[in-house]
């Protein structure tokens, strides 16, 4: 049974007015960021490919990685899970090409290499299954998500891989997938779609953090010990802290105690994007940070914030018992009212909810 | 010296373990010998501090050594975001190796390359110079070793010298004049080997024959053969070249830990030459050092060998000399083979074609050969002399095995057989190696020298042979015969205990049997020959430079021995000649397990008979 | 092979080690996991496997048990 949430209407397209001959959609970078195994990730991406493939929509499929959850018990290589379909642009390597189902048409090879082979550009011209690989860091993604624009898809889709989201900085916009497998209790999964989510309603700031005189720029690593720097010796007129890659997260717990004492007077501190707070060890942590940072008045900004379009939760979950695997199931209804109730973005079911709403709701 | 090439590439090498990890402190110290700038950081450095230090400079690759583990993929990947984050993987290409590490985990977890445990330094130098190789590459070429070079071969021990000296004299004298069919016929082939001449060969070819069995002719002029031979077919040879041509080179591993420690040579002789080639191959490649081709226990019987490319479904792979030849051709040029000559009736030809087809050894023991192969004393002495005399002319070195104490004869015999081989080699121009056994014989069963340790006794002979004169020693054959059983766990350890003691001992080579060695019921397979290999190369790996420490048990073994044997020598020097000191127990006797052979016998003639 | 009286009286598990002649490690191990079917064990795990250039030494397990089971050998 789909859940409808409320919010659905909100800024969406409906089918008739998604246009086939509009070569690039403003938002047309998409990523699929998995937080466990077996959260919907790969039906999620199945789904709104077969969607596009029903509409004649073209899509390209990259990944920041590559997908090795399904090795293949006979071949020993990862088992092709996706679906492509005529005219889409897919990247895999070359070892995995191999194991391919679809009939394809190699486009570019790439020069850039994973483990598993050089990424190739491909063009689908028979359906079948295909394992999905790409670059895995980000300068490389954003030349394979240039050279497969250059195809003229309506979309990029970029597929996640476990346990990493850093390249997704280059994505417009991205869903997330959750559910049993992340953890068994609905709380959980809400508090941490609640914390992620709340990344992604930061602030755009205005300010020109390269150009603009009141700025401190940290080129790499924030750590406490500058943060201390900070407390003894902050210039009046720097009111701004732009963390332009990492900070550590004692250094981010100390600015947040200084910030709210008082003993160091940043009106903004500023990110790049929503990753570099979920590349943080402690999310949770990190939240509460903000938080506080919000109630002292200090603006916590990104430079870009990509829309967080839906959210997938999946009620499966594997139960592992002397070497039986058995599927286990959450409340299904709750876990989307739930997650719902926390989260203002849609919550779906990727198996029960309808291929095109999904897909309209995540490709505006 | 360290060379800067123009390839040097600037690695830094991360050990996120939390102790050390030996295997990238190894890498480091290869890529920097190897002319590339290395660092190497501490184990188990907070993440920041790596990712700062891994910022601060331009480096080409960034190591990271980790053990995969509960929670570790996590960690992992979080540190391959970080460093795209912090834009290090910009201009750095990120590798991992560890245990279990596969190109899926390394991919999956974002890395640019990742390294097992098992994957050479070559495997990553080629990776870091950009080059591709193929993993069977030959790393530095195999330099064919020679056993006899270090050795004088001169005799410490005066009396015993003497004594050798009066048997293989008269041994010598009585020989002169004498000749065998085994002898006319390796004289017939040698001509047949060297004429081009289609008519005479044809008339050698028919010279040959009469010197034959029938069962030989029926073979070689009819294509008769005993049950179970048949040729090599024209598919196998080609599917084998088409096996193999893309493994013409190989990843030299070296199973010695130090230069000191013996060459190891494994048997090969299944029957089928594509076999022996194929399991020869993978040995070689694992590390072993020579093969002794073992030839049917029927090719004793009959005089005459087969010829041709022959597949022989028992134990045992014929020594034809287009079999060796094809083994040869095979096999590394650095490796050494050695061909079994000394049991029945072909010794001299069986010499001759080892030469000939380019084997570095061949077998020789006239009095095993006599006592416990089978063969008359008077036709293998006359025979071997000849074999000898052969093996000094193509240059090979002959091994003695000393494996009549297997029947029950006492080492001391059996030694002073060996002993008398020596000489004789010594006086027609060839070099013997020595080859004492490494066993649990009867005799031993009986008297109990290797009750309380294994260690005295075998250690008493090898110092006994080096007390005596300065000749090889090469024990077998194999080592831990008769203490192996048919569990393969029990019999790897055998033979790794046995070449621990070798390598103690500074022995020159080892035979070393695979863990098939007990199972008499079937072939041997190649997992068997492996786990010998691994578990030797281990053992050595664990002696190193270090010694077993003899009880003083060993210096009243040795003493006796030394004794035993000058007396054993006595007799036979009391003999008129070696065949009647056989013939009349002194090496061997009934008591003992030993008895004169009786193939051949009577077949001793005199030159113009 | 899982009602075979025989194969309930494992105590643990089995091991299958062989060599296996193939080109390289990939398909030296896509052999072995294929081995365990064919040889009817189903999954088995890939104890060790080692690529010599000429094929690959390797140790199959199939677990029959383990900890915690029902052991049907003990009655």
């Amino acid at each position: 049974m789909a859940l409808i949430p409320e919010n659905l209407g909100k800024g969406l397209s409906l089918v008739s007015e998604i246009d086939p001959t509009y070569p690039h959609q403003k938002k047309m970078v998409i990523g699929i960021a998995g937080t466990a195994k077996n959260t919907g990730k790969t039906t999620t991406l199945n789904c709104l490919l077969k969607e596009a493939s029903y509409r004649n929509i073209s899509i390209a499929v990259t990944s920041i990685g590559f997908d090795g959850e399904d090795i293949d018990n006979v071949t020993f290589l990862p088992k092709p899970r996706i679906t492509v379909y005529p005219n889409f642009i897919i990247t895999t390597s070359q070892q995995c090409l191999q194991s391919s189902t679809a009939v394809v048409d190699v486009l570019q090879h790439t020069g850039m290499y994973t483990p598993l082979g050089e990424i190739v550009i491909l063009r689908v011209m028979k359906e079948g299954r295909i394992v999905i690989a790409g670059p895995s860091n980000t300068k490389e993604l954003r030349v394979v998500v240039e050279k497969m624009k250059s195809y003229n898809p309506h979309y990029v889709f970029i597929d996640g891989s476990l346990n990493r989201i850093a390249p997704m900085t280059v994505v417009d916009s991205i869903i997330f997938t959750t559910g049993g497998a992340r953890s068994t209790d609905i709380s959980t999964l809400c508090s941490e779609m609640q914390v992620i989510e709340s990344f992604f309603h930061l602030p755009v700031t205005d300010i020109n953090v390269h150009t603009a005189s009141n700025v401190v720029a940290i080129p790499l690593l924030l750590e406490k010990q500058e943060v201390e720097a900070f407390q003894l010796q902050q210039k009046e007129n720097k009111t701004t802290l732009y963390i332009s890659k990492l900070i550590s997260s004692s250094a981010l717990e100390h600015l947040t105690e200084y910030c709210v004492k008082g003993s160091i007077m940043f009106q903004n501190i500023i990110f790049p994007d929503p990753f570099s707070m979920l590349i943080q060890e402690n999310i949770f942590q990190t939240y509460e940070c903000i938080s506080h940072l919000k109630k002292s008045n200090v603006s916590v900004l990104l430079l870009h914030v990509p829309t967080l379009s839906c959210i997938i939760a999946n009620p499966f979950y594997p139960q592992y018992n002397s070497n039986i695997y058995y599927e286990r199931y959450l409340h299904s209804v709750e876990l989307l009212e739930r997650l719902q109730l926390s989260c203002s973005a849609p919550v779906f079911n990727a198996k029960e909810t309808k291929s095109s709403i999904i897909f309209d709701t995540c490709l505006q | 010296m360290i060379l800067q090439t123009t390839q040097s590439k600037h690695i830094l090498c991360v050990p996120l373990d939390p102790v050390h990890d030996v295997g990238i402190k190894l890498i480091n110290a290869e890529l920097s010998n190897h002319g590339h700038k290395t660092e190497l950081l501490a184990p188990d450095l907070p993440i920041e501090s790596i990712i700062k230090k891994a910022a601060s400079d331009h480096y080409d690759y960034i190591l990271v050594s980790r053990t995969i583990g509960y929670g570790i993929a996590e960690l992992l990947a979080r540190f391959v975001d970080l460093l795209d984050v912090a834009g290090i993987r910009e201009h750095s290409k990120i590798v991992i190796g560890g245990k279990a590490i596969t190109p899926e985990l390394a991919a999956e977890l974002g890395f640019d390359k990742g390294f097992d445990e098992h994957s050479s330094i070559e495997t990553v130098l080629a990776y870091i110079e950009g080059k591709t190789i193929d993993e069977t590459e030959i790393k530095a070429a195999r330099i064919k070793p020679s056993i006899s070079t270090k050795h004088s071969y001169l005799f410490h021990n005066k009396e015993i010298e003497t004594l050798l000296s009066t048997i293989v004299d008269k041994t010598l004298q009585w020989s002169e004049g004498k000749t065998t069919s085994g002898i006319q016929r390796a004289r017939v082939r040698e001509e047949l080997f060297h004429t081009r001449n289609s008519m005479q060969q044809e008339s050698l070819q028919s010279q040959y024959n009469m010197l034959c069995d029938k069962e030989i002719v029926e073979g070689n002029s009819h294509h008769r053969f005993p049950k179970g031979v048949r040729f090599v077919d024209k598919q196998e040879l080609q599917n084998l070249e088409q096996m193999l041509s893309g493994h013409t080179s190989f990843h030299a591993v070296k199973m010695q830990h130090n230069r000191r420690q013996p060459l190891v040579f494994k048997f090969l002789g299944s029957g089928c030459p594509i076999m022996d080639i194929v399991h020869g191959k993978i040995c070689e490649r694992w590390g072993i050092d020579g093969f002794l081709i073992i030839n049917p226990s029927w090719e004793a019987r009959y005089e005459g060998l087969l010829e041709g490319m022959l597949t022989h479904e028992n134990d045992g792979t014929i020594t034809s000399f287009d079999n060796i030849r094809l083994m040869k051709r095979w096999l590394d040029p650095a490796t050494l083979l050695t061909v079994r000559a000394h049991r029945g009736l072909n010794t001299p030809e069986i010499a001759l074609l080892a030469g000939e087809a380019g084997a570095d050894l061949t077998k020789i023991d006239l009095v095993y050969g006599s006592l416990g192969a089978g063969t008359d004393p008077e036709r293998l002495t006359v025979d071997g002399i000849e074999a000898i005399k052969i093996a000094a002319r193509y240059n090979m070195e002959f091994d003695i095995p000393g494996n009549d104490e297997l029947s029950g004869v006492p080492a001391w015999k059996t030694l002073a057989g060996l002993l008398i081989n020596v000489m004789l080699g010594k006086k027609l121009g060839a070099k013997a190696i020595l080859k004492p056994l490494f066993c649990y014989g009867p005799h031993i069963v009986l008297h109990g020298q290797m009750k309380l340790n294994y260690v005295d006794f075998n250690a008493a002979k090898i110092l006994a042979l080096n007390e005596i004169v300065d000749c090889p020693i090469w024990p077998g054959e194999p080592i831990a015969f008769m203490t192996q059983t048919e569990d393969r766990v029990q019999s790897a350890n055998a033979t790794s205990y046995h070449a621990s003691l070798a390598a103690s001992l500074g022995v020159d080579a080892i035979t070393i049997a695979s863990t098939d060695e007990a199972y008499s019921r079937g072939p041997i397979c190649i997992s068997s020959r492996i786990d010998s290999i691994r578990a030797v190369t281990d053992a050595f790996n664990f002696m190193g430079d270090a010694y077993f420490s003899p009880t003083p048990a060993m210096q009243i073994f040795k003493d006796q021995l030394i004794q035993n044997i000058t007396e054993t020598l006595r007799s036979v020097a009391n003999a008129d000649n070696l065949p009647d000191a056989i013939n009349k127990g002194l090496l061997g006797n009934a008591e003992d397990g030993a008895y004169p052979g009786k193939f051949g016998k009577g077949t001793v003639t005199c030159v113009g008979d | 092979m899982e009602n075979d009286s025989a194969f309930n009286s494992i105590m643990d598990g089995v091991d299958i080690e062989t060599y296996l002649v193939c080109n390289d490690q990939q398909e030296g191990k896509r052999l072995a996991l294929q081995l365990g079917k064919e040889m009817n064990l189903g999954e088995v795990d890939i104890m060790f496997e080692e690529f010599d250039g000429y094929g690959m030494r390797v140790r199959l397990r199939k677990y029959v048990y383990k900890p915690g089971n029902t052991y049907r050998w003990l009655k």
